[in-house]
């Protein structure tokens, strides 16, 4: 029932109309200001525990999500660790592959390349030290005395092989020819001897028999020259072959004669010369003597000559051969 | 034949003296320089064959 109506039919023919409008408006306000209060009081006692309500269920929210997304993202980062871990491994892998092959091949083309350029230079080097020293080879030892020694060998061994056939080695001669040899060898060898004895004697006989022979026709030629003559043919050829005695004496003669008339000429130009020297001076006593006295005496031969000229009283030499 | 034994000769004096063995390689070239006038005598027997 309204509240108004009750207070109508309460107070009825107490109050008038409007101070039932009154009343009933302050107590509207009034139970309005107070249920006004009382549902803010209460909504605010909601609003704080729902406030709180909520505070602690965000809270354990928020932590049972953090939790949550800790442990998925623990659970993603170690699934993105994994992946990326098995993606490098993978790359790492693939690239190592790779360079390794790839490695191989350049190893390969270098090595190929370096055998081959390294085969053909030690070709190319052998082949020209071969050649050089073929050149010099060919300049020290030639062919052709090569060919030559060659050719001397294999005569050697021919030759050795017609003496076997032979038989003149020593290896095939038997012992009685051996034997037989050896005397024959042995009594040329004392004729030998005996033959140089006897030649040798016989050299020594005739030897002295040419001396003899000499020194007999050296005497015999000589024994009518005077001494002078005689000693200076006789100093000439002593000693001398009897041939050449007989080839030379008349040679000798004729060199002492002139060496003789030489001798002769120069002593007479010398008497002249005193001769005229004298004339001209007062003393003649001293000419006299100079002119007793024996000429210049060059040689003793000469000197023997002339001493004989005086003994024979001329100038002059006769001589007989 | 004698051409190969030649030149292998040859190729060992080089060797020894790429090695710098010097006292080896006065024997390898001495091998060498037999092995040629060895060749040289065979030629000439050859022919006169």
């Amino acid at each position: 029932m309204d509240f108004k109506q009750i207070l109508k039919e309460q107070f009825k023919d107490l109050i008038t109309e409007e101070t039932l409008t009154a009343v009933h408006e302050a107590f509207e306000q009034a139970v309005n200001d107070k249920a006004e209060q009382r549902a803010e009081l209460q909504v605010e006692a909601a609003v704080t525990k729902i406030d709180e309500d909520h505070t602690a269920k965000l809270q354990s929210l928020v932590e049972s999500i953090d939790a949550d997304h800790t442990a998925k993202l623990q659970k993603l980062v170690e699934t993105i660790d994994f992946d990326h871990a098995q993606k490098l491994k993978k790359v790492l892998t693939k690239i190592d592959e790779e360079h390794t092959s790839k490695l191989q091949q350049v190893i390969e083309k270098y090595e190929t390349t370096l055998n081959e350029e390294a085969e053909s230079f030690r070709s190319r080097l052998v082949d020209e030290i071969s050649n050089y020293m073929d050149l010099y080879l060919e300049k020290v030892v030639p062919t052709e005395q090569v060919n030559e020694a060659v050719e001397n060998i294999r005569s050697r061994k021919v030759l050795e092989q017609i003496r076997q056939l032979v038989g003149i080695n020593e290896e095939f001669v038997d012992s009685e020819v051996k034997e037989a040899l050896l005397d024959g060898k042995n009594t040329i060898d004392s004729l030998k001897k005996e033959l140089n004895e006897a030649l040798e004697a016989n050299t020594k006989l005739n030897h002295e028999l040419n001396k003899v022979e000499a020194t007999m026709l050296l005497e015999s030629k000589t024994k009518e020259l005077p001494e002078a003559a005689k000693s200076y043919v006789g100093n000439l050829l002593k000693g001398k072959s009897p041939e050449y005695i007989q080839e030379n004496y008349q040679y000798v003669v004729e060199m002492f004669e002139k060496e003789i008339s030489e001798q002769e000429e120069t002593a007479k130009e010398g008497v002249k010369q005193r001769i005229v020297e004298a004339v001209d001076r007062p003393f003649t006593e001293e000419l006299h003597e100079e002119i007793s006295s024996p000429a210049p005496v060059t040689a003793p031969s000469v000197g023997g000559y002339l001493n004989e000229m005086k003994k024979l009283d001329g100038s002059r030499l006769r001589l007989k051969h | 034949m004698s051409e190969t034994i030649e030149k292998k000769s040859v190729q060992n004096f080089i060797s020894k003296i790429a090695n710098k063995d010097y006292s080896d390689a006065q024997t390898a070239l001495q091998d060498a320089v037999a092995e040629k006038i060895k060749t040289k005598i065979r030629n000439y027997v050859s022919q006169e064959k």
